[in-house]
């Protein structure tokens, strides 16, 4: 071993302690007690597969699966296209302004999640939210915004979208910004329309910027739970429980840490399952390509 | 093939006037050179026709049909660009077929004038590298095939050597040229390199503060320059321009420097006595003699070259050069005779700055 590379890794190491004490050893005892009857203060018996049984024979899991779906599905393609598209609108944009637009833009980053859920909260409130009074002096009738059935899904949604389309900006805008004008004016005088210069210019070289962005954003929005959770605490009913919120009530509720550190390495896995399917198409795409051109 | 005409257009960017009522025919079938220093309005005229530029007022024809106001894809022209301008994330035959394929022509259409392209550039066998596996001087191939492929009515090109080292350059020059004569197609090029200019075209523009100085055949520019600009501008080294005045004394009228020193005119030059001029000669036309004939000067360096010899002198407060294919044994400080060969002298208007002979 090289002198350097000893080095580097004495660097390293209190990064890897860390991650060590917070993630790995919590998530290995996680593991050890979702084959246990586990309750605060009892001690704890081994029961095998028991608890992976209960979740999986739950009708709860399977509605907090479906709504994660669909959550992450809607939340995701929702805050990919629209933050794709203020990060082409601001990369065209000549007019000093524009920084201006980007510190708009990237705002809800600079805010913390629990306020802004609070603020959202009010914003949607069915009495006093100002979102009602608005629809109201429109015309239309006031909503229920967190407390029905499909509404309270979407205000989430709308939520969800609106805290991490920053995120999206912050992958696709630098990206966009270093793409040499003179290629569109190539594909000008080739003939392209704006949508063809789109379709074949900027989003196949955007590709890998977008791509990591997306593969980002799946993974945070699979394990959302802090919005939803002030938001609505997975109501009305069961129709905004995600796999988070259903994992939190069964172990902070029902006191079934067993059952409910299974729910959590069940989610584990499916983040894995999921994350390194993309992460391999997107090497395939990006990288085996290229090396294969060299 | 297309006849190209540029009637008084100007352009602006906000305060700043790029061209002053600009007007110029290119011929069918013509190179022609547009070439100026820096911030001339060479490149704004060139994207002016292309279309990537909206003028102020004007009018550009294209085969007799006005294109003033239609976009680039409406004017069947081709570009090159200085940076080449490829598609990063596609192949050579894409980055030349990609005009053919958004107007959805057939395949087999395709592939031939691929083919063609790609064949007369000498590409073949790298179609399906991407741009960054490419050599600069392959690059610039397949900025030009992209044009060929679409077989336009003209090909523009805006500084496409700059990019190349020197020797790439010389050769790529011969081969934009080997092109022209081959395809025929109207040409234009912009350029900052006089020599480029010279080399590659048969009607060089010498454009300055957004004004054409002077059009013609690259000989004639350099033969008659039509100003002082044009005639500083053209060859190189610079034609050595001297300020003095016309002495008519009893024989022929001779060129009188500040310091006393004289010069003989050309024959025929009809000058009053005491008027002012600029005296212009190409190194080239000046012969250093030994002897203090006419006006001196003093040598500050000798450049030998092998098969010339550049002598920089100074002549009363201006740096001269002369050009000699003699191996001139002089020495710095050395004082010299500064005679110029009186057939080939140009005069100028020293308010003007116009041709007076």
């Amino acid at each position: 071993m090289r002198s350097n590379d000893r080095w580097t890794l004495v660097l390293l190491a209190p990064v890897f302690l860390l991650l060590t004490a917070i993630i790995f050893l919590p998530e290995i005892w996680a593991g050890w007690i979702s084959f246990t009857n586990y309750r605060l203060g009892d001690p704890s018996r081994f029961i095998g597969f028991a608890n992976f049984e209960y979740f999986l024979t739950d009708p709860r899991f399977w509605n907090a699966l479906r709504v994660n779906v669909i959550f992450v599905i809607a939340v995701v393609t929702i805050q990919m296209v629209v933050g794709l598209a203020i990060a082409l609108f601001l990369a065209q944009m000549k007019s000093p302004l524009r920084f201006l637009w980007i510190a708009m833009v990237l705002a809800p980053m600079a805010v913390s999640p629990a306020v802004s859920s609070v603020i959202w909260r009010y914003l949607f409130d069915a009495n006093i939210g100002p979102l009602n009074y608005f629809l109201e002096q429109m015309g239309f009738e006031r909503m229920q915004w967190l407390t029905g059935v499909t509404t309270a899904m979407i205000s989430v949604i709308i939520v969800e979208v609106w805290l991490a389309i920053p995120h999206v900006v912050l992958f696709v805008y630098p990206a966009r910004i270093t793409f040499p004008q003179d290629l569109y004016e190539a594909a000008e005088v080739d003939g392209a329309t704006a949508w063809q210069k789109f379709r074949y210019i900027t989003f196949p070289l955007l590709r890998p910027a977008f791509l990591l962005a997306l593969v980002f954003r799946v993974i945070i929005t699979i394990r959302a739970f802090g919005v939803v959770w002030l938001l609505t605490k997975g109501g009305p009913g069961r129709s905004t429980e995600l796999l988070a919120i259903y994992m939190f009530k069964e172990g902070f509720e029902n006191w079934r840490f067993g059952s409910a550190a299974a729910i959590a390495w069940a989610m584990l896995i499916i983040t894995i399952l999921i994350s390194s399917y993309m992460i391999y198409r997107m090497y395939q795409n990006a990288f085996v390509k290229q090396r294969k051109d060299a | 093939m297309a006849a190209i005409d540029i009637e008084k257009v100007v352009k602006t960017y906000g305060a700043f006037t790029a061209l002053r009522g600009v007007s110029l025919t290119i011929d069918d079938g013509a190179f022609v050179a547009l070439v100026g220093p820096s911030g001339c309005g060479k490149t704004t005229l060139l994207r002016s026709i292309c279309g990537l530029e909206d003028i102020i007022s004007g009018e550009i024809r294209i085969d007799g049909k006005e294109v003033t106001d239609q976009p680039p894809k409406d004017r069947d022209i081709a570009m090159v660009f200085q940076s080449y301008a490829l598609y990063p994330h596609m192949s050579v035959s894409d980055n030349m077929s990609f005009s053919m394929r958004l107007a959805h022509a057939a395949k087999e259409l395709i592939t031939e004038k691929v083919g063609y392209a790609s064949g007369i550039l000498g590409l073949g066998d790298y179609l399906e590298r991407l741009p960054r596996q490419l050599s600069g001087g392959q690059r610039q191939r397949v900025a030009m095939g992209r044009a060929i492929v679409r077989n336009p009515k003209a090909f523009l090109f805006d500084e496409p050597l700059s990019n190349l080292d020197a020797k790439l350059r010389v050769q790529m020059r011969k081969e934009i040229k080997q092109l022209h004569q081959r395809l025929g197609v109207t040409s234009v090029f912009v350029t900052h390199d006089q020599i480029e200019a010279m080399t590659l075209a048969d009607r060089v523009v010498v454009m300055n503060a957004g004004n054409i100085e002077q059009a013609g055949s690259p000989l004639d520019l350099y033969d008659h320059p039509a100003n002082t600009f044009v005639a500083g501008f053209i060859g190189s080294p610079a034609m050595n321009m001297l300020e003095g005045n016309v002495v008519r004394g009893d024989g022929a009228p001779r060129f009188v420097l500040p310091d006393g020193g004289t010069l003989p005119l050309p024959v025929g030059a009809d000058l009053a006595d005491g008027a002012g001029v600029i005296f212009g000669v190409r190194p080239e036309h000046v012969h250093a003699a030994a002897t203090d004939d006419g006006a001196r000067a003093t040598v500050n360096v000798v450049e030998p070259t092998g098969f010339e010899t550049f002598l920089y002198s100074t002549l009363g407060d201006t740096e001269v050069c002369i050009r000699s294919t003699d191996r001139l044994a002089f020495r710095p400080d050395d004082e010299i005779g500064f005679v110029p060969d009186p057939e080939h002298v140009h005069l100028f208007d020293p308010e003007t700055g116009r041709r007076l002979n």
